[in-house]
């Protein structure tokens, strides 16, 4: 049900009860005030007629009620019962046992009653009159519905001349006339009163909606829109306090809640670009850094002297991992592989600038342990953020099988002579720290049949969601597993592998191969 | 990881505890940063350290580097087996102050 109905129900249900009740209370309280106002008047009413028989035996008046002054007396008492608006005012003389009474005057409609002047009327006098005859009370007042109506009466006692007690006299009024003059009074009032309650509701409720109502539907409205308005492109505009109660509170806390959920809304959003910038940018960087690697997919298909595959699988976050293989000349082959510290822009920039001037030392004809020192030197100015890479330089004599390497800081590559074992090297600092550092060159000599595996450290330290790394030792036994596979089969089982081993775990860092099969 | 460190004079020592890899290297780099400016000797105590990555290693490069400018000294000591191998492949082991755990410092 809604709050204004609720407050209306309420509001109704108590200012009709407020209402009832005080009608009630009224009533009652004036209805005691005017029954006492009665019994006095019925009393003042009684003595008048009482004093009537001041001067007379009031038994023997009766006997005669064609006498002169029997019909004074009845004129005198006739005019109280008319001037006074009374039903009956009587007198008559109680008998000793109560049980009759003997009549001596009565005003009013006698043909009701029936009553005659001396006669005994076989009758229960009531209580009220005999204690005043007896003289045990000085007036007596009842209320009763009999055969002569709906009357009340106020007794009072006659005195004779001589001082004692002759007789009782009542004076009656209609009970009906006086309580519907009573009711036609207090209906006036209670009318008043029942419509001061219904002003009063009407006022309660016009407050009601203009004060609590209105002000929280206004809000709520507002709170509803807030989205809406939002998405439209509309600002957000203050509600205006119009009170300082709890509404104009509770508007106010809207008003400072709109506003910050409308900062934090721009906030969110504004981030959530810059995010999906950055990672645009990211992308845009990863498929530089890819378009950058020369084809891995056996790329030397023409010559019959080798077989080389080359793969580089990314990270989610752009990395650092980089292969390259050219011809130097006719007979010499070059295979570098590398990986830089650090991931992003920077970390593919570096890459790139290393890969460059390894290739160009390259070309130039230097032995492997020179092109890394030449590459250092270069790549150790303008470092400021202290980027390094790690590289392995290997140059392949396709004539004679002489394998020419360096290493700088970069894991051994394996060798396959029956079975594969990582070459014993010496090995420098990774390049970009020491701008001084020497490197050392070394060399193999090849089989026919020889495999070589480069790779970088994205393979060994593969984890799993236990955190579990995939380590050497697989690596090696998966080699050997498949050391008669060609080399773009070998990378793909290791490729396999890796990934089998990881699971649902996220590839934290590049995964770079490079395999050379000397035929 | 985390990383708990000691002064004592113009020393510090930095215990590196669980894990360095690519996101927590930076706090490596961080604690670096704000050790006091009066320090004169690093040592990165590695006793408890259980892995290190390539960005771990140039944090231990950058923080060997920046103790070097200000002719500062530079070790790294109680280094475990594994976290050693890491050391001796990059070659960094003959460049830097490196102590394997058995190695007590001069």
């Amino acid at each position: 049900m809604k709050l204004y109905k609720k407050l209306t129900v309420i509001f109704a249900v108590c200012i009709l009860s407020f209402g009832i009740l005080a009608c009630a209370a009224g009533f009652k309280a004036n209805y005691r005030r005017e029954q006492e106002r009665n019994q006095a008047y019925l009393l003042r009413c009684a003595h008048l007629a009482a004093k009537i028989f001041r001067q007379s035996d009031v038994a023997e008046l009766a006997s005669d009620g064609d006498s002169i002054y029997y019909q004074d007396c009845k004129r005198e008492m006739d005019q109280i019962q008319k001037e006074m608006g009374l039903k009956y005012v009587y007198t008559y003389v109680p008998s000793e046992d109560g049980r009759s009474l003997t009549v001596a005057m009565i005003s009013g409609m006698t043909e009701d009653t029936g009553w005659k002047p001396g006669q005994i009327v076989e009758e229960e006098v009531p209580s009220e009159a005999l204690h005043v005859y007896e003289g045990r009370e000085e007036s007596g007042f009842r209320i009763v519905r009999n055969q002569y109506g709906y009357v009340a009466t106020a007794y009072c006692p006659v005195y004779g001349p001589d001082g004692r007690i002759q007789a009782v006299t009542g004076a009656d009024l209609e009970r009906l006339e006086v309580v519907s003059a009573y009711f036609r009074e207090v209906r006036w009032v209670s009318a008043w009163i029942l419509a001061g309650c219904g002003v009063l509701f009407f006022l309660l409720r016009y407050l009601s909606r203009r004060c609590v109502i209105r002000p929280v539907v206004e809000l709520s409205e507002h709170m509803g829109h807030f989205v809406r308005d939002r998405e439209e492109g509309r600002e957000f505009a203050r509600l205006a306090v119009k009170s300082r109660d709890e509404i104009g509170q509770m508007t106010e806390t809207f008003n400072q809640m709109a506003e910050e959920l409308a900062y934090y809304i721009k906030q969110t959003a504004d981030m959530a670009a810059a995010a999906e910038r950055k990672r645009a940018e990211m992308e845009a960087a990863k498929r530089i850094q890819e378009a950058s690697l020369p084809d891995g997919d056996d790329p030397y298909k023409d010559d019959p002297r080798f077989s080389l595959y080359a793969g580089m699988k990314a990270a989610r976050q752009v990395g650092g991992d980089f292969y390259d293989h050219f011809k130097i000349s006719d007979d010499r082959l070059a295979t570098v592989i590398g990986d830089v510290s650090g991931k992003g822009i920077t970390a593919a920039l570096f890459m790139m600038r290393a890969m460059t001037l390894i290739r160009e030392r390259t070309l130039e004809g230097s032995a492997p342990s020179r092109i890394l020192e030449q590459a250092n030197q270069e790549l150790c100015v303008r470092n400021p953020s202290g980027m390094f890479v790690t590289v392995f330089i290997g140059i392949l004599n396709l004539n004679t099988g002489r394998y020419s390497f360096a290493s700088a800081g970069h894991n051994p590559p394996y060798l396959c002579r029956g079975n594969f074992e990582a070459i014993r090297l010496e090995s420098g600092v990774p390049l970009g720290l020491f701008e001084d550092e020497e490197y050392v060159s070394a060399d193999l000599e090849l089989n026919s049949g020889d495999s070589l595996f480069l790779y970088t450290d994205g393979i060994t330290e593969a984890m799993n969601r236990g955190k579990e790394l995939w380590g050497e030792v697989r690596l090696k036994e998966t080699l050997n597993l498949h050391q008669d596979k060609t080399c773009a089969e070998l990378l793909h089982m290791i490729d396999h592998a890796v990934a089998e081993f990881a699971g649902d775990a996220e590839q934290a860092d590049d995964i770079t191969m490079l395999c050379l099969k000397y035929n | 990881m985390t990383i708990t460190m000691k002064t004592e004079g113009t020393a510090a020592t930095l215990h590196v505890e669980g894990w360095l890899d690519t996101q927590s290297s930076p706090d490596l780099g961080k604690a670096v940063k704000a050790l006091p400016e009066e320090t004169a000797a690093l040592i990165l105590d590695f006793k408890k350290l259980e892995y290190i990555s390539s960005s771990g290693l140039r944090e231990v490069v950058a923080a060997y580097k920046k103790m070097k400018d200000k002719n500062g000294t530079f070790s790294v000591i109680h280094v475990g087996n594994e976290v050693m191998d890491v050391f001796r492949l990059t070659g960094f082991d003959k460049k830097l102050d490196i102590r394997s755990a058995g190695e007590v410092i001069r």
